[in-house]
């Protein structure tokens, strides 16, 4: 079964967070929010990269609360993300990570923080 | 056996298995092929090779051992670079060490002189660390050069490790190539199993990562280097990577201890945030995590995780057991001859208890007929099963064939490329163990013979270094090995001549290409003018013919004027099973070996001639071939018996002769299990073991050079015959 690999939700929010999603959205200015699905394995790399380039010119968040399994391609595909968002001079931000986000994080030693736009940021 | 013996000859087992190893891994690195891991796995065998001869007091061992190991550890830092000359001394160094291991084997003294030389070229690649040689310590490993199980001090940020003296550091840097991925396998799990087996520092090297726009999502662009400070060995740690070593570039080594043994440095000056806001995963750790965020995969995912999962266990054990590894044991050869024997005894049995069934006359379709069905089934599988036990790959033979090219290549001073395939062919025990003297002889010839010098070759517009093929592959359920060469080819009219010259063929006899080929195999035949110190050893290819047909193979030339020769030999996978014609004489049964059968025909009264003292000869296709009488030869009749009525089976002897054995009649073509005389009777002239038929009774195997030798007459017969047709 294939429930597709994000559930985009575009909200209107220009604030950080801190861990958690913002509950009061700012109508601002457009951003995105991505929920990342369960399982980021090497078939899920392809169309992870896709949704996020629809995003492109948006800060962006998005949500690792849901996944269970995620591998290092992903992770390029988030880094290449974070890379590109700060390119572009938007904000893009991970949050809420499972413990399995974190844990796979740590273990390939990854940072996925935003270093130019968004130094207070700590890494995974 | 007292236990100290059982175990050192346990190590001496354990040498042959690394010396094969190390001449993998030599002849990869002078192929191109080697890499880091190569450098490291025959450093290893070297390093395992010194630290058993060590326990043993095998100083002379030990210290050649050394200084090899130190010259390999040099290539290994890269500080020598492993360039043609280097490999050759590394090659010949191995040769060497395998000496002195058999000779420490057979408790003799290997003459200083044999090892002299290279520990002098050794110690030239090395400079000032040669002389750590002459301190290696007997007894067994010194820390410079060992990376294995040293003992390094640690300062006190280890201290909260229980061990601290066996704890090493090793700096492992891993780059994934997108086959990796690919290949389903996956970084995370790598690096997680890695986390068990000690402390670990992850840096990864995120600076390849292109934007989205220009990403390929299953690419790879990430690198890491990993601090790991481990009890446990590098070798446990190569273990981890062992399924992805083909598909990403890696490089273990380990650090020397330093006063900042601590602050490991990393070749990237990125931060080390794990370290800061969540330590690495420790053993007792990972697992819980990986469990909990495991949990609620999806149904597929969780097979495969759980799959994977399960390796970190299985490295466990593995390295617990470490030079088992490849979960094989050693049986005693006595014990698996027993069992190949019972499992003749089960044959025979089936076909036995068939033949009861037979008799008994049952119906179709009766359930004893059916369960008969499935024993001889079973009986088949077991039979299959256990045969494979005594079949072993024909790899360490063949590589022992590398060090005879070497060595034939250096004294005929020719430039030798020897290419293996097929070394995975597995053959009986017995058989490998009984070629390798034919095919050492093979060898040198190919090299000595075959291959032209140099200057010959680029005359002849072929590149000046030879190549000497051997490859091994299974055809139509039997062995077939060859040995090729891409010299010259056989000068035909040179052998021709020379087999005139001998008195072997007659300036009339015509003869085809391939039967002039075939000469070279007859007794004596030597093309050499001179006899070199190294083919020319008195020994002739009749006597590897003779050789191979004791295994029950065949042997066949076929020669390409200015593009080579092939030498090829057919075998039979097992020894303890023979392909047999049933064959009855005087009302007893017999079998022939199916090997020695060139042909069976029915003789007209044209074909046989009488030659006075009752000799007979019959004529096939032009050729006199001596008769001889099954019947009489065997005792079992006192009169001869009329070709005309019977069979005539040509036979070819070892020697090359043939002579046409007459049987009443032939009833069958089969496998027979081979049972001993030797072993249950004695010796029986004429009669080369014997099998049990399915009806109990027992049938002799002919013994077809014994019976030809007794018929000495009729031999000399042939021979002279042979140079009076024509």
């Amino acid at each position: 079964m294939n429930f597709g690999v994000l559930t985009v939700t575009i909200r209107t929010n220009s604030l950080f967070w801190e861990g958690k999603p913002l509950s009061t959205p700012s109508s601002k200015e457009q951003d995105g929010r991505v929920t990342l699905t369960s399982v980021l394995d090497l078939r899920a790399a392809a169309p992870l990269t896709d949704e996020l380039l629809a995003l492109r010119g948006n800060d962006l968040v998005i949500d690792a609360s849901k996944v269970e399994r995620i591998g290092a391609p992903c992770f390029q595909v988030l880094l290449s993300a974070v890379k590109t968002w700060a390119v572009a001079g938007h904000t893009i931000a991970i949050f809420d990570e499972s413990p399995a986000f974190s844990e796979s994080a740590t273990h390939l030693g990854v940072c996925l923080s935003q270093h130019e736009t968004n130094e207070n940021e700590t890494c995974l | 056996m007292d236990s100290m013996a059982e175990i050192k000859q346990t190590f001496f087992q354990e040498c042959d298995d690394l010396l094969g190893e190390l001449e993998t891994g030599l002849i990869d690195m002078e192929g191109g092929d080697g890499d880091c891991e190569t450098v490291a796995a025959i450093f290893r065998a070297v390093h395992s090779i010194k630290g058993g001869a060590g326990a043993f007091g095998l100083d002379k061992l030990v210290a050649f051992a050394h200084i090899f190991e130190t010259t390999l550890d040099e290539v290994r830092a890269d500080r020598l670079e492993a360039t043609p000359e280097v490999l050759s001394v590394l090659l010949r160094s191995s040769d060497v060490l395998a000496d002195l291991v058999r000779a420490a084997q057979n408790d003799e003294e290997l003459g200083d002189d044999a090892t002299a030389g290279l520990v002098e070229e050794l110690s030239a690649f090395v400079g000032d660390k040669a002389g750590a040689a002459d301190e290696a310590p007997a007894g067994g490993e010194d820390i410079s050069f060992a990376p294995l199980g040293t003992a390094i001090d640690l300062d006190d940020a280890f201290g909260d490790l229980d061990d601290v003296e066996e704890n090493q550091s090793f700096t492992i840097k891993f780059r994934p190539m997108p086959e990796l991925y690919a290949n389903a396998n996956e970084t995370v799990l790598l690096f997680r199993n890695l986390a068990q087996m000690g402390d670990v520092t992850v840096a990864c090297d995120e600076s390849q990562i292109p934007t989205l726009d220009e990403i390929d999502p299953e690419g790879a662009y990430l690198a890491w280097t990993i601090i790991v400070h481990t009890s446990h060995s590098k070798d446990e740690l190569l273990e981890i990577f062992e399924f992805v070593e083909d598909d990403c570039t890696l490089e273990i080594t380990s650090e020397e201890p330093s006063d900042d043994a601590d602050e490991p440095e990393l070749a990237d000056d990125e931060a080390l945030p794990v370290e800061e806001e969540s330590p690495p995963a420790k053993a007792d750790r990972a697992p819980d995590e990986a469990a909990s965020g495991d949990d609620v995969a999806s149904e597929d995912n969780v097979v495969s995780l759980v799959e994977k999962k399960e390796k970190p266990a299985a490295k466990e054990q593995a390295s617990k057991e470490k030079d088992t590894s490849d979960a094989t044991i050693r049986v005693n050869l006595g014990r698996i001859d027993r069992l190949v024997n019972l499992v003749g005894e089960l044959v025979i049995n089936q076909a036995m208890l068939t033949q009861g069934v037979i008799d008994a006359g049952l119906e179709r379709g009766d359930s004893v007929e059916a369960g008969l069905e499935e024993l001889k089934q079973l009986t088949r599988e077991i039979q299959d099963s256990v045969m494979a036990i005594r079949a072993q790959p024909v790899k360490a033979l063949f590589q022992r064939m590398s060090r005879i090219v070497r060595e034939a290549a250096r004294a005929t001073e020719k430039s030798v490329h020897l290419v293996m395939e097929g070394e995975m062919t597995e053959v009986d025990k017995t058989v490998v163990e009984r070629l390798a003297d034919p095919l050492t002889h093979m060898i040198r010839n190919a090299v000595d013979h075959g291959l032209e010098k140099a200057e010959t070759r680029i005359a002849n517009g072929k590149p000046a270094e030879g190549t000497v093929s051997l490859t091994a592959a299974h055809r139509s359920g039997r062995v077939v090995i060859e040995v090729s060469d891409d010299g010259a080819g056989i000068n035909r009219e040179r052998v021709r001549n020379i087999a005139i010259e001998k008195g072997l063929i007659s300036e009339e006899d015509k003869l085809s290409d391939s039967d002039i080929d075939n000469l070279l195999f007859m007794p004596g035949f030597s093309t050499v003018e001179k006899v070199s110190n190294l083919s020319g050893r008195g020994v002739g290819m009749d006597v590897v013919k003779r050789a191979i047909q004791a295994v029950g193979g065949r042997i066949m030339i076929s020669s390409q004027p200015g593009k080579g020769s092939t030498f090829s030999i057919s075998l039979p996978l097992t020894l303890a099973i023979l392909d047999g014609m049933v064959v009855e004489v005087a009302d007893q049964t017999l079998v022939v070996p199916l090997t020695a059968i060139v042909e069976t025909l029915k003789p007209t009264p044209s074909d046989t001639h009488e030659l006075g003292a009752g000799s007979k000869v019959i004529s096939i296709r032009g050729e006199f071939i001596p008769v001889i009488d099954a019947g009489l030869t065997m005792g079992y009749r006192a009169e001869p018996a009329d070709p005309l009525t019977g069979v005539v089976l040509s036979v070819e002897t070892e020697d090359g002769a043939r002579a046409a054995v007459i049987v009443d009649t032939i009833q069958d073509q089969r496998q027979v299990v081979i049972k001993s005389l030797e072993e249950n009777y004695g010796h029986v002239d004429s009669v080369a073991a014997a099998t049990i038929l399915g009806d109990g009774r027992i049938a002799l195997i002919l013994d077809v050079d014994a019976i030809i030798a007794r018929e000495g007459e009729a031999l000399s017969f042939h021979e002279n015959s042979l140079a009076a047709t024509g």
